[in-house]
């Protein structure tokens, strides 16, 4: 199974968090739903069909897998081709914040 | 139970989803609701979350298993739109075209939600409405051959009395002397006591010929029914009887049972689904429990023997030949009356007649006249609904216009477009169904409690495959007519125009649309003006003058046997003993006897008074009273005295019409008149007094006067007397103590029916208050519906004329000015609607002949207040948006051009 590499459907904010997540570790649902809510300060709470609707499709494109004999918990893993993809999207989204730095459109960090 | 909730809402996703992720999701619920996230809030918020990632799971291009198998070779193809491959467009393609219109409804949920609760409402009311006239009006009965059955109504027409019972005489005379009725049999229903093991109750006897319960067909459980040379005093037993009083005896044939203290055989029992419920005389049609056949045993002799027009206690139903033309019968019913006149000038001077109607149109003909009503009015609702939706659609279906031009100039198919547009429609009909649906079932477990007891058959009612097919029909029918306007527009797209002017911001279909709010708000008129009235109709009801004072009263049946009380005064004195017994509890203020009770049917005669007297007075009801009564009701006694130890049996209390009517030159006390209360001719009565009158037939009935003869020395044995007991005492202290005082003076006298007075009025205005629970509700949902259309239509031009008002405002314009004809625009539409509104509610407001009480259907008051709110509320609604229209910073509203 190839992976897709501008699965632009795919990255909605919810995903990229699940991702960096799993960069961090390798986790079970419920760690993913907690790490993302620590991370971003609980702004942002993933409802648990989005996660796991999120989770299946990953899963179904190769970006993560999961751990064999992981318990009763399944555990998932970052694959490659997740690393990369998430990679891609950080860069792009670089690019855009670096473009937007230079255009002086961030402004002072201290004024929202 | 909420993990039940979860596995309901699992369902939901695609199944290859079930499989690999069920288990692990139902786990992280379980989890997430255990550590404090089990609010309500939460399951909310996260049930919507479910349905959504199942939605999109399920709309995924390919989605599901095979689409994956299918994508898995086809790589990096994710588009998912196959095309067309050019063999018959209108078969392929169904499954894409659902999923987009899917995709598109998920999209603006806020769209759909509104759109789907409208017209589930709208159809469900509708339904709601269709399962009562349905299981009511249209069902057939339960009896044999229904059609062939008639009801044999008996009317005096010389004193216009209609549906007057009938001897046992007469039905006998009558069966086999009509050619084509081929079988006639009577029923009488009496209160008798039962008794026996356990408390004495009463019990609701149905008396019938031998043939009655054989010729509507009676399902028998066990046992058999009445035969024709049964001897008398058998019983066949209702289910619930059998089940209720007898503990389900499986050897029940042969028992006896008491009534009255006298024996009755039991021969069978019936099924459960079978009863009878002829139109209500004297209150509510009560289930019968046991059917009795003739007897030779009644107060007055033999009822099955006795002849002539003005006694009996039996109503006739008959079963004609096949195919027997209604018209035919009556004329050969006309033909034997006829000659039953010539022969006896009793029958002739009263105009005595039989009228032959279907059985069925009499069971329900006091309530048909309602529930067309109702259906009227749901009527109403729907079709405001669908304006409502049309609205909807149509401003979607504009906003969307670039996106279909797009699709045509690719080569879209307007069929193909259509189609998408229709189907969009459809499935949001569809999720309408399931709600509306769930809306019936909801209306069907409460409306037993709501409903009044008039309107029969009403726990036989049931969501049945009829009421489901009439639901989907009318979803269907609204599908079509909602999806038309905005098909019409996807068919007129030019894409070239379309396209070519880089902006859609021509206004064009704003008439179209003004004239769906203002058919709304028409419609809303006419459903409020309804309800206005009936809620008039309802306070000037409740305020009626009875002539006593209903409050604070408290009342018990009592009937004593027969068998046991020889002699009339033995029953007076008990009567008078339960109410002096009763008067001396604490609490109560008096006590007394009457009979019949008010708003609890009645009982009359003739009355003849001496020449040079007034004018006759024909048929007058009878009362019997206890001289406490008056005192206890509060009736004054206008001239005279009242009923005191020592009179004679001959004194009569007349009420102030029929003193009025009988001597109209005054001076009524001691006069004498002649009347009949024992059925065995005229007697000379002299009246001792003069008393007020009293409205207790029915509170829309003028009072019709009375005579009121002295209970003392009365025979009342087998009847039930009703005590009535002034008093403030709560219903749970005074009931036991009143049970004991009667126990105490004959343990095998039951106390029958006792309730507060409050409960007889509450009666007579409970089928208003049932047609306005139901109005009421209804126009208030279409005022909100046609509101909210009004909002949106004007809200909607606000925001396509923005540029417009942002150039005006810019030139200098008064922001009032701007404010002003926004606000003039939604005005213009609510008086239009008003307007017409206000005339159909004009020409049809026969319709609420049948509910309304004291004030025209067309009562100008009515008319104008609803108008007057109504416009009101229309200002309301067109302000919001008139605001926003002024209060647009021009500036900003022609840079976003």
């Amino acid at each position: 199974m190839s992976p897709r590499q501008t699965p632009s459907d795919l990255l909605t904010p919810a995903v990229l968090h699940i991702l960096l997540a799993l960069a961090a570790e390798d986790l079970h649902g419920y760690g993913i739903q907690n790490h993302v809510e620590e991370r971003t300060g609980g702004r942002l709470r993933l409802g648990p069909g989005t996660l796991y609707e999120a989770i299946h499709r990953l899963d179904d494109d190769g970006w993560i897998e999961e751990l064999p004999g992981g318990g009763r918990k399944r555990v998932y893993r970052l694959t490659e081709a997740g690393r990369s993809a998430m990679r891609q999207e950080l860069r792009r989204m670089e690019e855009i914040v670096e473009g937007a730095r230079r255009a002086d459109l961030l402004g002072d960090p201290a004024v929202p | 139970m909420s993990n039940l909730w979860w596995r309901f809402l699992l369902r939901l996703f695609p199944a290859d989803f079930r499989t690999r992720r069920g288990q692990e999701l139902l786990e992280h619920l379980a989890e997430s609701g255990g550590v404090g996230r089990g609010g309500a809030g939460w399951v909310i918020w996260t049930s919507a979350d479910l349905v959504m990632s199942a939605a999109r799971l399920r709309l995924r291009p390919g989605g599901g298993a095979a689409g994956r198998a299918k994508e898995a070779g086809a790589d990096g193809s994710a588009s998912g739109q196959r095309r067309d491959d050019g063999r018959g467009r209108w078969t392929m393609g169904w499954r894409t075209d659902v999923k987009v219109a899917l995709r598109q409804l998920v999209r603006s949920p806020g769209y759909s939600t509104v759109v789907v609760l409208t017209l589930a409402v709208g159809v469900g009311v509708n339904a709601a409405l269709f399962s009562v006239v349905d299981g009511v009006l249209l069902e057939p009965l339960g009896y044999d051959r229904p059609e062939e059955l008639v009801y044999l109504q008996a009317d005096r027409r010389t004193e216009d009395v209609q549906d007057v019972l009938v001897s046992g005489g007469d039905l006998t005379d009558l069966q086999g002397d009509v050619p084509g009725l081929s079988q006639v049999e009577g029923v009488g229903t009496i209160r008798q006591n039962l008794n026996g093991a356990g408390l004495p109750r009463q019990v609701q006897v149905g008396w019938v010929s031998p043939g009655f319960l054989s010729m509507l067909g009676a399902p028998v459980r066990q046992g058999r029914l009445f035969g024709p040379d049964d001897p008398p005093g058998q019983v066949v037993l209702s289910h619930r009887f059998w089940q209720n009083d007898l503990g389900g005896d499986p050897d029940v044939v042969g028992r006896t049972v008491q009534l009255d203290g006298w024996s009755a055989a039991v021969v069978g029992v019936l099924e459960p689904g079978f009863r009878l419920t002829l139109p209500a005389r004297g209150g509510a049609g009560a289930a019968i429990d046991l059917w009795k056949n003739p007897d030779d045993y009644w107060q007055n002799g033999d009822i099955w023997a006795e002849r002539g027009p003005g006694f009996g206690m039996l109503r006739l139903v008959g079963r004609t030949e096949p195919d027997l033309p209604l018209p035919v019968l009556q004329e050969r019913l006309d033909a034997w009356i006829q000659a039953l006149h010539e022969n006896d000038p009793g029958y002739a001077a009263l105009d005595w007649s039989l009228q032959a109607r279907p059985l069925k149109d009499v069971l329900v003909r006091d309530v048909r006249p309602t529930l067309y009503l109702l259906l009227g009015a749901v009527t109403l609702v729907l079709l405001i609904a669908c304006a409502n939706v049309t609205n909807l659609l149509l401003v979607r279906a504009r906003s969307r216009r670039r996106e279909m031009a797009v699709r045509l100039a690719l080569g879209s198919p307007r069929g193909r477009l259509g189609r998408a547009l229709i189907l969009e429609t459809g499935i949001l009909t569809a999720l309408a169904l399931v709600f509306g649906v769930a809306l019936v079932a909801g209306f069907l477990h409460v409306l037993p409690g709501l409903a009044p007891p008039e309107l029969p058959r009403v726990d036989e009612l049931a969501l049945d495959p009829g009421v489901l097919a009439y639901t989907a029909g009318v979803a269907l029918v609204v599908t079509l007519v909602v999806a038309l306007a905005p098909l019409a527009l996807v068919l007129a797209t030019d894409p070239a125009r379309q396209l070519g002017n880089g902006r859609a911001t021509s206004s064009g279909g704003g008439r179209l649309r003004g004239g769906l709010v203002v058919t709304q708000v028409a419609l809303s008129v006419m459903l409020l003006a309804g309800a206005a009235l009936v809620t008039s109709s309802l306070v000037r009801l409740q305020a009626v003058e009875t002539g006593f004072d209903p409050d604070d009263l408290y009342t018990f049946g009592v009937s004593v046997p027969g068998s046991d009380y020889a002699w009339p005064e033995d029953a007076d004195r008990f009567y008078r003993a339960v109410a002096a017994g009763v008067e001396a509890l604490p609490g109560v203020q008096e006590a007394g006897v009457v009979w019949p009770m008010p708003f609890s049917g009645g009982w009359g005669g003739e009355v003849e008074i001496g020449a040079g007297e007034g004018a006759p007075l024909g048929l007058v009801p009878y009362k019997l009273a206890t001289e406490s009564w008056f005192e206890v009701a509060r009736i004054p006694l206008v001239e005279g005295r009242l009923f005191q130890e020592g009179d004679l049996r001959h004194t009569v209390l007349v009420s102030r019409s029929v003193a009025e009517r009988a001597f109209p030159r005054g001076g009524a006390v001691g006069r004498v008149l002649r009347a009949d209360p024992w059925g065995r001719g005229l007697e000379d009565f002299e009246v001792i007094g003069v008393v007020g009158d009293v409205r207790d037939a029915s509170l829309r009935e003028a009072p019709r006067g009375a005579l009121y003869f002295d209970a003392r020395g009365w025979s009342w044995v087998d009847w039930e007397v009703h005590v009535v007991a002034r008093t403030t005492t709560d219903e749970g202290t005074l009931l036991p103590a009143i049970r004991e005082v009667v126990a105490g003076l004959d343990p095998q006298v039951p106390v029958a029916r006792p309730r507060p007075m409050s409960e007889l009025v509450g009666r007579e205005t409970a089928p208003t208050r049932f047609v306005l629970f139901l109005l009421g509700g209804f126009s208030v949902i279409a005022a909100v519906l046609s509101l909210v259309g009004l909002y949106g239509v004007v809200a909607y031009t606000v925001g396509m004329r923005r540029r417009e008002f942002g150039i005006r405002l810019t030139l200098g314009a008064e922001r009032s000015r701007i404010e002003g004809m926004v606000l003039w625009r939604g005005l213009r539409l609510a008086l239009l609607g008003v307007v017409l509104g206000g005339g159909g509610a004009f020409l049809l407001a026969d319709a609420l002949e049948a509910v309304v009480y004291e004030v025209s259907p067309r009562d100008p008051t009515v008319f104008l207040g609803v108008a007057g709110s109504l416009v009101v509320a229309a200002l309301v609604a067109s302000w919001v948006p008139a605001r926003r229209a002024g209060a647009g910073d021009p500036t900003e509203v022609l840079r976003a051009e």
